[in-house]
């Protein structure tokens, strides 16, 4: 007994999740439906904070389960986001599954289930643990943007985002057994070992290196395997929304660190002037098209992939050594925490179906929801990159090693795309703070606990953009395994 | 003393939260007493730090704490006190206390009256931190946050379309100079592997010229945008939208000075950088003449100011651009006072007259508003340059240092600059108080302001007839210039020494030029000889090209279209456009990209799965070239 | 040759193997089976259901579930042969092993059964 429990113990939080989405649907099918509605998020939260905070306290450091899985500051640092992150998309979508009829308790599971297999991705050391992982970490993502079962939109989502997610998974690994096929073996470190040696002379490598960049970057959304993002996003429930475009994109970075700048290091010089590429194209598309957008909705979905070519070029510049790695992680952190802020504010207002508020929708939302807009506000403005917000320190933190790693140019994109940026997403706040509401606008709800969630992320927001410093020298450490 | 120095940006701070936090259910009208007596304090404190800095303490870096320290990358959060920030501090504490207190009475009948004393203390702690700022970066905060504060108080009726216009085309120019000081700055960084300004100026040397000119004049284009100078001057008179106090503090007496500042603090870099200080001279030059021409034909009483911000904005990178620094400090400090003095009055008058702000419609006012027109008289005579005040010490030494660099050209214009300052403000000042009321209903129910209005007033007067002796008598030796010689003392810009008979020379041409100024416009309007309107008539064009600003705006205007078409100036014409009407750039521009690449979004999933393995193909063909050596790396 | 490649060799005979025997047991049947088709022989099974309409009619989809429930249990057997074989070398800790993933597999059907998936309308 003694021993199992040491065998299982450094995946203490995994088990908890897991045993807490079991949980969830237990409860959900025992109680009756009111009081089930009000135990199931305290149930969630609960579960989740014990993984959080007993996670590092039980869960040592080190390599288990005959190499499949390891536990380092990596896999904290990210397992402490995924977490996070599945706590604010809990306590922000109560009121809304409510209203919308969406079934909580398998919001709440899915929403579980995605989070394991996102922290899985961060312990891998092997293709095969991170393709379960990846599996079981967008599975779940499909049924969330299908959950409003009756609206047309969200069955659209779910569908779309289906069948164009197998289509890159099949890819990937279609890629990985290129990877297989040519070292022998599934393990990170025998990849980097035969390609240190192979480099990039032999057809196989090219070929398998184009097919992971291909799949993984659909994970992340980026340029030009972005187009499911505006279409997912926008049909899937707004809460759902909110979680699908942090969790899978911040996991998508934990496995592109894993296979590409650990597993295929070696050829780092290689495919970082592709990733340049890939990340100039992606925020700049990103930026341009969320320019003519008018609903906030599909206008965030654009931005999301903006973020990803902002996230894209510190992978690019891992030529910088550990401070690249750390600016990834460091932006992942920020935008999971502005971006799930962001589409969470569009849940004040009830909109008939799934689709986010249009920019006129918004007019004089300050009037109506004051602090509901000014939480938007903050989001807005670091996602803008202004201090003094997590999300300009997270660019600051980006351009360093672009520079140090001679992509000046890419610099300069980066700086471009940060000004192009700055009107689409103020314009959002002249339109809450400016403009008279006029006509029929669509009623402001104020659920309780979504202020109480939204103030706080936004308050975080603030404090790290003035006090970036220990989670920065945290997501250093981080990156050490990765790149020492 | 100097240790508790962040006390000075913490009250503001703590005014804005609490005034944003309570301020519209509780505390309501108070909010403006909180926040007056907040930066009130701050006020005290400056001078007890301007105390300890007199008393020997000439360089005190206080870290508060360290912000960011990525590498060898190290940027803390640190006040810099010297010289030059405790003029900085003093100027900003002090003016703002006095604007403070008057709004109270100019905001009363506002709704926004809460709204308003949030933003406003908001404000001045940005501005105190960029000016303590020890550092680039932290200079850039305070920088794009008095830019935001800006914004927000130009706008301050939004409910009104020109305001919002105005702040919209104030924000973009101001983004345009900001881009300057991201290029300074990562350039700076560079170069000297700091951003800190006392590890910068000792490295000076290890800098290239060519760095130095690159550096220097990015962030000359930053101050330009900030301190409304040619070619991003024209946000400023637009923001005359904004309440009158706000006028007077942000876009006349601090705000639009940082600028200037940044110049100042950053002078080793400009000295060393070939041709940086005579375009910073020759800018300010002509920034000065153009606005002052354009000054003496506006008919609103707030933009015949705001034009005339421009121009001695002009004169202090006039100053700043001959080599000397002090005495563009100095004019800066006299301008703050006299500059918020006249907007005041001016708004002392719109109080009075049911915010009229046409000139046309006034007149005759002096014995309705006898406080306002003999403070605003004070603060006109300073501007014109009358001795003992102020404004006459501070500029004739701007002059008089063109002068001696042996810039006749550039004292020239100077001078005659003097002669149109002398003439827009006799003749607004004669349009307002002087003369018959024009407009009976209107005359009628002028009226003095109220105490808590008229006593800033006077108290700004007091400074303005006496700050110019205190501070700069005798002329180049006097108090500020002993004060900020440590600081703003570089090599290469060693005063020179001037016999007294060129100094006497050189100052009675100026007050000559002042007087000439004012009796042509005291005839023309008092004695119509020769009349006003038969001067612009006889001057057709050259008066119709003034009154319309030179056609500024339509350029600009114009300019996007060729612009759009070459790609390359994309970010110039998308944000200028912008200013002008906001929509239509913005429109061509994403037609252009946006539409393009929404056709693609087709919404059908085999077309989205095509893209995806045309893009694997390509990215697999890119590899390939890699590997072959098609192309480099 | 490496290793790895000969044992696709091994493969590809294991598929040559089966497609053989099938063939050649089909092949037989047709040549030695005697043929006298009446009516009856003729029908999809002799003692089945002729089918109504055509095959692409619409199923409800509860279907579907009870194939999800079914594939569940399926795998729940494959997992479970291979540990009653080795149920001695296992020990408890077997035990408790298999005990914790039928447990999960309990929780499945409990919700399955409380959600009505069980139950035909």
């Amino acid at each position: 007994m003694n021993e199992l429990l040491q065998t299982i113990s450094p995946l203490f939080p995994e088990l908890v999740v897991a045993v807490t989405a079991s949980a969830v649907i237990v409860v959900d099918a025992s109680l009756p439906r009111e009081r089930a509605s009000a135990a199931l998020p305290v149930l969630t939260v609960v579960g989740l904070l014990v993984a959080l905070v007993g996670g590092p306290a039980v869960s040592a450091q080190g390599t288990y389960f005959g190499g499949y899985v390891r536990v380092d500051e990596f896999a904290v640092f990210f397992r402490t986001v995924f977490l996070l992150l599945a706590i604010f998309a809990t306590m922000v979508a109560p009121a809304y599954l409510d209203r919308k009829r969406v079934p909580a308790a398998e919001y709440y599971a899915t929403v579980l289930f995605s989070t394991i297999g996102a922290m899985t991705i961060a312990l891998s050391t092997d293709l095969i643990t991170l393709f379960v992982g990846l599996e079981l970490m967008t599975i779940p993502v499909y049924v969330l943007a299908g959950m409003q079962r009756h609206d047309r939109f969200s069955n659209e989502a779910a569908l779309k985002y289906f069948l164009l997610g197998a289509f890159s998974s099949a890819l990937l690994v279609y890629g990985f057994a290129w990877l297989f096929g040519l070292s022998g073996s599934t393990r990170y470190a025998d990849i980097a070992r035969t390609v240190a040696s192979t480099g990039m002379s032999d057809a196989a490598t090219i070929v398998a290196l184009g097919l992971v960049t291909a799949g993984l970057g659909f994970k992340a959304a980026a340029v030009p395997f972005h187009q499911w993002t505006p279409d997912a996003y926008e049909g899937a429930p707004t809460p759902a929304t909110a979680f699908m475009s942090v969790a899978p994109k911040a996991a998508a970075f934990a496995a592109i660190l894993r296979v590409l700048v650990s597993g295929m290091g070696p050829l780092a010089a290689d495919w970082a002037t592709v990733f340049a590429l890939l990340a100039a194209v992606t925020m700049s598309v990103g930026n341009v098209v969320a320019l003519v957008q008018t609903n906030t909705k599909r206008m965030l979905a654009y931005s999301s992939i903006a973020h990803t070519g902002y996230v894209l070029a510190a992978v690019a510049a891992t030529g910088a050594g550990a401070p690249a790695g750390a600016a990834v992680l460091f932006y992942v952190f920020a935008y999971g925490l502005m971006n799930l802020g962001a589409f969470a504010c569009l849940l004040y207002l009830d909109i008939e179906g799934t689709r986010g508020a249009t920019l006129d929708e918004l007019d004089g939302f300050a009037r109506r929801e004051p602090l509901g807009a000014l939480a938007f506000a903050v989001f807005l403005v670091s996602l803008t990159g202004i201090p003094p917000t997590i999300g300009f320190v997270a660019k600051f933190f980006v351009i360093q090693p672009v520079l140090d790693a001679g992509f000046t140019w890419l610099a300069v994109v980066l700086a471009f795309n940060a000004v192009l940026a700055a009107f689409y997403y103020l314009r959002v706040v002249v339109h809450m703070y400016m403009y008279e509401p006029e006509g029929a606008l669509p009623p402001v709800v104020s659920p309780r606990l979504l202020s109480f969630s939204l103030a706080l992320s936004a308050a975080a927001v603030v404090v790290l953009g003035i006090l970036p410093d220990s989670l920065y020298a945290w997501a250093l450490a981080a990156a050490g395994p990765i790149l020492p | 003393m100097i240790e508790a120095v962040w006390l000075i940006p913490a009250l503001p701070l703590a005014a804005f939260l609490v005034n944003g936090l309570f301020g519209r259910r509780w505390l309501r009208h108070a909010t403006g007493w909180i926040a007056s007596a907040a930066v009130g304090l701050s006020a005290v404190l400056a001078i007890g730090v301007f105390l300890e800095v007199l008393g020997g303490r000439e360089r005190t870096t206080v870290t508060l704490y360290e912000w960011i320290g990525a590498g060898d990358f190290r940027v803390d959060v640190a006040a810099l006190i010297d010289p030059l920030s405790t003029v900085m501090l003093l100027v900003v504490t002090v003016v703002s206390t006095l604007i403070f207190v008057y709004a109270n009475g100019y905001m009363e009948h506002d709704a926004g009256f809460h709204r308003f004393f949030t933003w406003f203390p908001l404000f001045v702690f940005a501005m105190l931190i960029l000016v303590m700022a020890d550092n680039y970066l932290l200079m850039f905060v305070g920088w794009e946050g008095v830019g935001l504060c800006s914004y927000l108080l130009i706008g301050y009726w939004f409910d009104k379309p020109a305001p919002q216009q105005a702040a919209n085309k104030a924000f973009w120019m101001n983004r345009i100079g900001d881009w300057g000081f991201t290029v300074g700055m990562i350039t700076t960084f560079l170069v000297f592997g700091s951003v800190t300004f006392s590890d910068v100026f000792d490295r000076v040397g290890v800098a290239t010229q060519a760095n130095l000119t690159l550096i220097s004049l990015a962030f000359f284009f930053a101050a330009t945008g900030k301190s409304a100078q040619l070619p991003l001057y024209s946000w400023l008179p637009d923001a005359m939208e904004g309440p009158t106090p706000v006028s007077a503090l942000i876009h006349a007496a601090t705000m639009v000075t940082a600028g200037v500042y940044l110049v100042a603090r950053s002078v080793p870099l400009f000295v060393g950088a070939g041709p940086s200080l005579e375009i910073v001279a020759v800018v300010g030059a002509i920034t000065a003449l153009f606005a002052a021409t354009i000054a003496l034909v506006q008919v609103d009483i707030k933009r015949v100011m705001a034009y005339s911000t421009v121009s001695q904005l002009g004169y202090m990178f006039l100053a700043l651009g001959v080599g000397a620094p002090a005495a563009a400090l100095f004019h800066l400090a006299t301008h703050a006072f006299f500059k918020a003095l006249l907007f005041l009055g001016s708004g002392s008058v719109m109080h009075g007259m049911q915010g009229e702000q046409d000139m046309r419609k006034m007149g005759g006012l002096r014995p309705k508003m006898p406080v306002t027109f003999w403070t605003m008289l004070i603060a006109g005579g300073s501007l014109a340059g009358l001795p003992p005040l102020a404004g006459f010490w501070s500029k004739d030494e701007i002059v008089g240092a063109a002068w001696n660099e042996g810039q006749t050209a550039l004292w020239a214009i100077g001078i005659l600059t003097g002669v149109l300052t002398a003439a827009y403000v006799t003749r607004a000042l004669w349009l307002t108080f002087g003369g018959e009321p024009r407009d009976r209903h209107l005359f009628e129910h002028a009226h003095e302001s109220p105490a808590v209005m008229t006593l800033p007033l006077m108290g700004l007067a007091v400074g303005v007839l006496t700050l110019g002796v205190v501070l700069g008598f005798p002329p180049d030796a006097g108090f500020i210039h002993t004060f900020l010689r440590p600081v703003v003392e570089v090599e290469g810009l060693a005063p020179r020494e001037v016999e007294v008979v060129t100094l006497l020379a050189l100052l009675a041409v100026s007050v000559a030029a002042a007087i000439v100024g004012i009796l042509i416009v005291i005839s023309m309007y008092a004695r119509h000889r020769p009349d006003p309107a038969a001067v612009s008539r006889a001057s057709g064009p050259v008066y119709r090209l003034l009154v319309n600003k030179y056609y500024v705006d339509e350029l600009y205007d114009r300019r996007i279209a060729g612009a759009l078409r070459a790609l390359f100036g994309v970010l110039w014409a998308f944000d200028v456009h912008v200013v002008d009407g906001i929509a239509n750039g913005l429109g061509r521009l994403s037609s252009l990209g946006g539409q393009g690449v929404r056709r693609l979004q087709t919404g059908i999933v085999g077309n989205y799965a095509l893209t995806i393995v045309a893009g694997l193909i390509v990215i697999i063909v890119v590899y390939g070239g890699y590997a072959a050596g098609l192309w480099r790396r | 040759m490496p290793d790895y490649n000969l044992s696709y060799v091994y493969v590809l005979a294991f598929f040559g193997a089966g497609v053989g025997i099938v063939a050649m047991m089909m092949m037989m049947s047709r040549m030695l089976a005697p043929r006298n088709p009446t009516r009856e022989k003729l029908t999809a099974y002799e003692s089945g259901e002729e089918p109504i309409g055509q095959a692409w009619g619409r199923y409800p989809t509860h279907f579907y579930v009870f194939a999800l429930i079914f594939v569940v249990f399926d795998v729940e057997v494959i997992f479970l042969f291979p540990w009653a074989v080795l149920l001695r070398e296992l020990g408890w800790r077997g035990v408790i092993e298999i005990a914790l993933f039928l447990a999960i597999l309990v929780v499945g059907l409990y919700y399955a059964w409380r959600k009505r998936a069980l139950s035909w309308y």
